[in-house]
């Protein structure tokens, strides 16, 4: 998704003559790639064949070594960095504390499911509104500043609720040990979570990957909607310059609020699909370090477009959870059990790999920030759009 | 990367037969014949056998993996190919486990429940690993061993020391060799109010989390059954770098006897702080479990301190002398106490499959409950079948001054306290919490 809707096929094309054919004839492909029609369909396929790509398909999984949770947990952490985008690319405020909504969404909706009600669509909207309500707090005493200030702010907070989870509030929240009582009933009240979805197994697996892709199509559909209302270009006009948005007439901290308030849900969201997933909250999830995650993965997809930071999301925790667990690095075709075996004695590059997933990450990062300012999705998209010039090109 | 192409079609098929499992309900289980069980969890096995193997090799608890996976390494080597005790163990072959060979995938915890349910998920979804073993850090065997009763995989602990995790945590698909904080308690009451009297103030430390919280109860119970005072025990975050201004609060001129009840780099840590700070002059200090990392990071800070510890080379019987002998010849090393752990655990579950005749989870829980045995070089040991809990010895140790010590050789045994004077029954203490859950 490009994040320029002004690129319409006027401005694109050369000629005055081939505008008036395109109008006249078929809608073009930039019109429809803009459709939400087309964003939410294109979504909803990408969502469904993404597990079977990831952890059945042959040769294609077989090369990712991927499996069906981390699939489940790539979505997640999708609707995470691209609510966290929504603040950051779109409104162009940096918050370090979204943790606080990630992990207070995720202990709400633990703790609701222990002592209310186990149906995962309850526990998604408990923690979903517990994380608003945080959002909307924390952002009313937070964009009392800007820059600098209102990102320690948000840190600040984000680190008073880890200790206040870790001490005071451990009588709830199981301290240390993370929250262990979490109850899961069926969705519906008709299908089992962790049970294969019967006829479709193949494709999406779980019924508990179904319920996560669902959501996440919604989320997009919602995001992509919010992006291409008035609401959402008033966002990007106080991204680029708050004073002059304030002079047109509009309240420019009431839409940073809304801003961080919707943020804050989409945080919510994807928390409470966390603790459905892993039955579990651990206290890490209101650490520090899992703000910086997901700012490191909206950057890394790239800020300012809708899809970049769920490409982020993947790549971060490909490397995170696949590529930490490669004991030895060997060239392909050799060894055992490849497809093309060339030489059966596999030629080791690496002892031991995996152990620097950190620097390994961190040189992505590096690469990415440098080469490619607007991240790997903009390189996709510059790519494809070079693709399309080629050959449609005279 | 590797690639393996037995998965693809294993993973196909486990999806595909876990939903048959599911629609048709798991009650078909018991009238099935010997030779077909239902499939559950990662059984049946497509391919070779593969174990995973999740031990700390980032974090606080770091020290301990390395060790660890050494051992777990060589326990799959003698499985296949014979060597160490499996030559003397009626059950097993040296010929693979039920003729077929081990393999095994590692992973990290990195010391956090988080990461290593992460790791688990992996070994158990993408490697199909038909038995987990893991440790260290309580809080990470108890998030695993939980993950693995939802997956129906079996898991056997390596380090962990909580009460609770064959206590309120306990499940059916986990064994616990390793004794707990509880058990520790009772170890070092005797000799501990034998050297230093029957009437003394303690004071306590302790990590902030499942291990150090039952540690720190279990002290106060026993300690202070047998006269002595607590005046206060105060908590310290899980990988606390200084403890200086915990330890600065401590009474000098009030207490007798300090309990730091920390692990790993963490205990390597309070220990030499407390050293330094010169607390040993005023009072004795007790570190309730000991590793070996952990007192060769603190080297003389550790003299005459008592503790407990899992194992300990010293220990001399042939089990434990020919245990010693191949980690030796192998790696050319001492091993630690975690080591002779996840050596014994790993070849407990491959006894435990072949005496079953199948893989099949709840056959082979149901073999290692109620198991007596004496082949780990911990004198005769049960394992309960009432909450997976190994009844065995508990070796009490004091640390050497630094010119005794020797390469792999940090402290004396001053007991092996026998099973017989430890442990509680199946109603009481830790185990009167659990609940193990179903078999299948």
């Amino acid at each position: 998704m490009s994040d320029e809707p002004t690129e319409t096929p006027d401005a694109t094309d050369e000629t005055g003559s081939v505008v008036e054919r395109t109008q006249r004839e078929l809608p073009s492909w930039e019109r429809i790639r803009e459709s939400e029609l087309f964003v939410v369909a294109a979504t909803t396929l990408a969502v469904a064949i993404f597990p079977w790509l990831f952890a059945r398909a042959p040769v294609v999984s077989g090369v990712l070594q991927g499996y069906q949770d981390l699939a489940t947990l790539i979505l997640i952490w999708g609707i995470f960095a691209m609510g966290f985008n929504l603040l950051l690319g779109y409104t162009g405020l940096l918050s370090f504390g979204h943790a606080a909504f990630w992990g207070g969404a995720a202990y709400a909706a633990g703790v609701f499911s222990a002592q209310v009600s186990s149906s995962p669509i309850l526990i998604i909207l408990a923690g979903t509104s517990f994380a608003a309500l945080s959002a909307w707090i924390l952002g009313f005493i937070s964009l009392r500043r800007g820059g600098i200030y209102f990102a320690i702010l948000t840190l600040a907070f984000g680190q008073m609720a880890f200790y206040m989870a870790l001490s005071p509030l451990a009588w709830i929240t199981g301290g240390e040990n993370g929250f262990t009582g979490v109850e899961l009933g069926k969705l519906f009240g008709v299908f089992q979570l962790r049970y294969p979805v019967p006829g479709l197994d193949w494709l999406v697996g779980t019924w508990k990957y179904v319920l996560v892709g669902g959501v996440a199509v919604l989320c997009v559909a919602a995001a992509n909607r919010i992006l291409h209302s008035p609401y959402g270009m008033v966002f990007r006009a106080i991204r680029e310059n708050d004073q002059r948005a304030e002079f047109v007439g509009l309240n420019v901290w009431r839409y940073k609020l809304m801003a961080f308030i919707i943020s804050g849900t989409f945080a919510g969201v994807a928390g409470s699909l966390f603790t459905i997933y892993s039955a579990y909250v651990p206290l890490s999830s209101f650490y520090w370090t899992t703000s910086g995650e997901v700012v490191i993965m909206a950057v890394l997809g790239g800020v300012g477009s809708l899809f970049g930071p769920i490409l982020g999301a993947a790549i971060y925790l490909y490397v995170e959870n696949i590529v930490s667990g490669v004991q030895q690095l060997t060239l392909p075709f050799t060894g055992p059990n490849e497809y093309v075996t060339l030489v059966q004695e596999p030629v080791v590059l690496m002892d031991g790999f995996g152990a620097y997933w950190h620097l390994i990450l961190g040189l992505v990062f590096v690469a990415v920030v440098v080469l490619f300012p607007r991240g790997i999705w903009g390189l996709l998209m510059d790519f494809g759009s070079a693709v399309r010039k080629l050959g449609g090109g005279r | 990367m590797a690639r393996r192409e037995k998965t693809d079609v294993s993973r196909r098929d486990v999806v595909k037969m876990a939903g048959a499992t599911g629609l048709a309900g798991l009650g078909v289980a018991g009238s099935a014949s010997a030779q077909e069980y239902p499939p559950i969890g990662n059984f049946p096995i497509q391919g070779n056998p593969t174990f995973g193997f999740t031990v700390p090799q980032s974090g606080p608890y770091s020290s301990e993996g390395q060790d660890e996976l050494r051992a777990y390494r060589m326990a799959v080597e003698h499985l296949n190919n014979g060597g160490g005790w499996v030559d003397n163990w009626s059950d097993l072959s040296g010929n693979g486990v039920l003729d077929q060979q081990i393999e095994f995938v590692s992973g990290d915890t990195a010391t956090d429940a988080d990461t290593a349910r992460q790791t688990a998920r992996r070994m158990i979804q993408r490697d199909q690993a038909i038995m987990l073993s893991g440790g260290s850090s309580s809080a990470v065997a108890i998030a695993i061993q939980e993950l693995c009763q939802r997956e129906k995989v079996n898991y056997m602990c390596c380090l962990t020391h909580s009460n609770d995790t064959t206590g309120k945590s306990c499940v059916r698909y986990s064994f616990r060799e390793m004794f707990n904080a509880y058990m520790s308690a009772q170890a070092l009451v005797p000799p501990v109010t034998n050297e230093y009297g029957g009437d003394n103030n303690f004071y306590q430390l302790y990590a902030d989390y499942t291990w150090g919280q039952t540690v720190q109860s279990s002290m106060s119970q026993f300690f202070g059954e047998a006269g002595w005072n607590e005046m206060n025990s105060v908590a310290t975050p899980l990988g606390t770098k200084d403890f200086s201004s915990y330890l600065s609060q401590v009474p000098r001129d009030q207490t007798d006897v300090l309990f730091l009840d920390h692990y790993g780099l963490d205990g390597a840590n309070s220990l030499s702080q407390a050293k330094e700070m010169g607390l040993d002059e005023d009072m004795e200090i007790v570190v309730p479990l000991y590793n070996r990392p952990m007192a060769q990071a603190a080297g003389g800070a550790i003299e005459d301190v008592f503790g407990t510890v899992a194992w300990d080379s010293q220990i001399d019987n042939p089990p434990s002398n020919q245990f010693t002998q191949a980690f030796n010849d192998r790696y050319d090393r001492i091993p630690s106490g975690p080591a002779q752990l996840a050596y014994a655990q790993t070849l407990q579950y491959a006894a435990a499959v072949q005496r079953a005749g199948t893989f099949y989870p709840p056959e082979v829980i149901k073999q290692l409950e109620g198991r007596e045995y004496n082949n780990i070089g911990m004198g005769q040991e049960l394992m309960r079948k009432c909450d997976h809990q190994a009844q065995r010895a508990v070796p009490v140790v004091k640390g050497l001054s630094e010119s005794e010590q020797q390469q792999g050789q940090f402290f004396e045994i001053v007991n092996l306290t026998g099973a017989d004077q430890l442990g509680y029954s199946c109603d009481e203490g830790p185990a009167g919490e659990c609940e193990l859950g179903p078999y299948e």
